[in-house]
């Protein structure tokens, strides 16, 4: 029988153990995609992009912008993608069934009128009521059906789409002009890449003109600053890292790239998850390890989307809440990859590591600070030894990881306008593990706590909106 | 337990290793954002200076200065050779005629030719790609140059490689940039988009080279390399009209081995062969369509197939129709629709024809669903024609 004092003892190996693995994996994730993005950038700066155009290598690409009340922005975003240096491409508006004027607005500004499209309903979603185009504006698509929510808006798109390769993204984010040139070559390259993602970064803090980008900043707001740091460690290096290690699986909802014929063969996306985004990325590897087909998922480390985040409290609590009940709800669906040789290194690696360390990380991390009170509280049980090591390894180590992920982004891109910017973005890469990552555990906690209790909604968000 | 040594001195290793970082980062920021400053504002100053000068040079419209007063005065450094050849490059995209022959003059400038040859034969690669840039533009490559761009070319470095085989191209001998084009595409490393380049680069556009650049692309696609790139090589000169190719390329679609493999190629030589207008493949299509159930081959095939026209290949589309998958039924419409007049009569006709024949049907011998299928089909070709005559008038209209 194990005594209290050996229980005690696994009990610290376990928080030891654990936080050493995540930072550990962490920093590989961060290096590796350093050394990948340099070799990219010297194998970009040999070949011209421009040489696919000639040769018409290029694959048409259909942009679909799922809108729901989206009645203040739709026009400027639209403008804003017709303004795409692609040769190219079209642009599907579906209006999700809005409460507001969204389609009224868009119809008055370009001139559409209803017309009818000979497409084959290859997935299921809600009823379209009309389809409208300009002779004016050919490229521009707008699909007006009853309200199904985002990824049933994104079928809808998926079956109108006459292209090879859709495109989706958010109607409030803002694309870099030459994203889909950048983008389009990973589909060129690798034949068997059936979906790519691109970086998505802050934009609040930014200078906008015309919807472009002038000049980049952190944010002015305290959460925007730490959720800066969070996505250059964790969405855009931590995601290059595992491109790097061909395991990716998330590609954001606000934009990626996928082989429209993939997408069709896996059934489009779920309608039934807040996080539609990983689930398909997720059914795409199960789909194609169990059939045993050649496939790449790719993620490509430049910037080129510009998303607004939560800069309240309470947005971003509700935020985080629904990625968590997404990523549960992802790794329930697809329970059977866990440890299963059939989906090799996505079941028998990557999946379990999205059980242990990203799902029921929050649970170690909180029990983890349960266990410090316990035993600071009690001097019995007191041990000045774990403490240190804890602080070592849990804030000091995670310190070094996010300040390792803003000096390659400062490597690899320097991104940020100014000096000032890379200095407020390194005290913050500190700050963000005392208290930040605590807080973050706790919402993700609940977000759990949710999808147990079966909750499927999206939550409230604050946006502010771009300020040009 | 833990050793609570160890672990008091794993905090402080940790602190101090943060501490370092931290200032590293700041000062590593600081120092190389105040260089790429300088070398911004040295760049503007420079080009100031340069740009009325090289301007006033190209169109003698300046006080006379020749091309040795403009050498001496840039310095030595390695950027200000970068930054000129820069200018004049951007100057040769805005000047043509006799204006742009004296900038291009002016880049073939011994004072150049010497400096990037000391570079090509520097160890350095960054040395060695500057070079290789240089002598792409410059056109001016004696036998030392050639050879050690030959050799550079073979390098495993695949970058490396690119820009001198891309620098050989601007050899006077025919034979050297069709060999290191050659040797480039038989590399197992490289991209498709490398390809494209590269035949940009070897395809000057000048109409007395048409015929050779031809020639040698015929001469690389009967060599053995991996089929995506003759792919490309195909589609290349179906895109640039290589119209002289369009026999070579229908005997080679007509004895090209059955491969999934070769897939893309098959359907890039029907493309090109539409592209070129060469009608006398159409057999060779159709006995591909046959053949292969590849979607994408079909998908080219109607492409082609209606670019060349004529009642025997728009009837051979239209008895496809029926039976076909959906993406082949509504390119096959389209292709009847948006087009010639003549093609909807056919259209017409076929439907006619197709509704009359359902009389003659015995229901008994076919099940409901089998019927139900039947007319499905029939009511979802005559809803797209419908659909495509409305986008064939209002194009009209617009």
């Amino acid at each position: 029988m194990l005594d209290s004092f050996s229980l005690f003892n696994i009990v610290e190996q376990f928080i030891i153990g654990y936080f050493i693995t995540i930072n550990t994996v962490y920093l590989a994730l961060v290096i590796g995609a350093l050394l990948y993005v340099r070799k990219q950038m010297l194998h970009r700066s040999v070949v011209e992009a421009d040489a696919l155009f000639k040769t018409e290598l290029f694959k048409s690409i259909s942009i679909l912008v799922p809108a729901y009340n989206e009645a203040d922005n739709i026009v400027e975003s639209v403008e804003s993608l017709l303004k795409l240096e692609y040769p190219e491409y079209h642009i599907i508006v579906v209006n999700d069934g809005s409460a507001d004027d969204t389609l009224q607005r868009i119809i008055d500004h370009f001139g559409l009128t209803e017309t009818d499209i000979y497409f084959e309903e290859q997935i299921e979603h809600q009823h379209i009521r009309g389809i409208y185009r300009s002779p004016n504006t050919p490229m521009l698509t707008v699909v007006d059906k009853e309200n199904g929510g985002k990824a049933d808006a994104l079928n809808a798109g998926i079956n109108i789409a006459e292209t090879d390769l859709v495109c989706s993204i958010d109607a409030d984010s803002i694309l870099e002009q030459d994203v889909l040139k950048k983008l389009i070559q990973t589909f060129i390259e690798h034949k068997n890449t059936i979906a790519a993602g691109g970086v998505v970064r802050v934009i609040n803090g930014c200078q906008i003109r015309n919807r472009e980008i002038k000049e980049i900043h952190v944010p002015k707001s305290f959460w925007g600053r730490l959720q800066s740091v969070e996505y250059i460690r964790a969405f855009l290096f931590g995601r290059v890292g595992w491109d790097y290690f061909k395991s990716l699986l998330i590609v954001s909802g606000a934009f990626g790239i996928f082989d429209r014929k993939a997408v069709i063969k896996v059934g489009g996306y779920l309608t039934d998850t807040v996080g539609e985004d990983i689930e398909l990325i997720v059914r795409l590897h199960s789909y194609h390890l169990r059939n045993n087909e050649d496939y790449q998922i790719r993620f490509l480390p430049e910037p080129i989307c510009w998303t607004e985040v939560p800069t309240d409290y309470k947005s971003l609590r509700n935020q985080r809440n629904r990625w968590h009940r997404g990523l549960a709800d992802s790794l329930w669906q697809h329970k059977y990859m866990l440890f299963n040789p059939t989906y090799k290194h996505i079941g028998m690696f990557v999946m379990p590591f999205f059980l242990f360390f990203e799902l029921l990380g929050p649970i170690v991390n909180l029990l983890s600070y349960v266990y410090l009170i316990i035993i600071i509280s009690f001097p019995d049980l007191f041990s000045l030894t774990f403490i240190l090591l804890f602080l070592g390894v849990s804030i000091i180590y995670g310190m070094v990881v996010s300040l390792i992920a803003v000096l390659a982004e400062e490597v690899a891109f320097k991104t940020y306008s100014s000096f000032k910017d890379v200095a407020i973005l390194s005290l913050y890469s500190l700050l963000e593990n005392i208290g930040y990552r605590q807080i973050h555990s706790w919402w993700q906690f609940k977000g759990l706590i949710d999808f147990f209790k079966g909750k499927k909604s999206w939550g409230k968000m604050i946006r502010k909106g771009f300020k040009e | 337990m833990f050793d609570f040594n160890i672990a008091l001195q794993s905090l402080i290793g940790l602190t101090v290793f943060l501490t370092l970082l931290f200032f590293f980062l700041l000062g590593y920021t600081y120092w190389t954002r105040r260089k790429q400053q300088y070398w911004k504002r040295y760049e503007q100053k420079f080009r100031d200076y340069f740009f009325s000068i090289l301007l006033d040079y190209a169109e003698q419209s300046g006080p006379p200065l020749s091309a040795d007063d403009i050498i001496k005065k840039i310095t030595k450094r390695t950027k200000d050779y970068t930054f000129f050849i820069n200018l004049l490059n951007e100057l040769d995209d805005i000047l043509d005629g006799t204006e742009r022959k004296r900038l291009n003059d002016l880049i073939k400038h011994p004072t150049f030719a010497s400096f990037y040859r000391d570079k090509l034969f520097q160890s350095s690669t960054d040395s060695k790609i500057y070079a290789c840039i240089y002598f792409q533009k410059s056109t001016h490559l004696d036998n030392r140059v050639l050879a050690k761009l030959i050799t550079v070319s073979k390098s495993n470095n695949l970058k490396l490689a690119f820009a001198a085989t891309k620098a050989l191209q601007s050899a006077e001998d025919w034979s050297i940039r069709k060999s290191a084009l050659l040797r480039f595409f038989k590399r197992t490393d490289i991209s498709e988009l490398m390809v494209a380049e590269l035949l940009h680069v070897f395809d000057s556009g000048l109409a007395e080279e048409r015929g050779q650049v031809g020639e040698a692309l015929k001469d690389v696609l009967l060599k053995k390399i991996d089929p995506n790139v003759k792919n490309i090589i195909v589609r290349y000169m179906g895109y640039q009209q290589f119209y002289e190719c369009g026999e070579f390329l229908y005997q080679y679609l007509k004895r090209i081995h059955y491969n999934p493999e070769k897939f893309p190629l098959i359907r890039g030589l029907i493309t090109a062969l539409g592209e070129l207008y060469h009608t006398e493949a159409d057999a060779v299509i159709k006995s591909y369509w046959k053949k292969k159930k590849s979607i994408p081959i079909r998908l080219a095939s109607i492409k082609t197939l209606s670019t060349f026209g004529g009642e025997e290949n728009i009837s051979f589309l239209l008895q496809h129709l029926l039976n076909a998958e959906f993406p082949i039924r509504k390119a096959i419409i389209y292709e009847l629709v948006t087009e010639e007049e003549n093609r909807i009569v056919l259209l017409t006709k076929f439907i006619q024809e197709t509704l009359r024949s359902l009389t003659d049907i015995d229901i008994r011998s076919r099940s409901h669903e089998q019927f139900d299928l039947y007319l499905d089909k029939i009511l979802d070709i005559t809803s797209g024609i419908k659909i495509a005559l409305n986008h064939r008038l209002n194009k009209s209209h617009a």
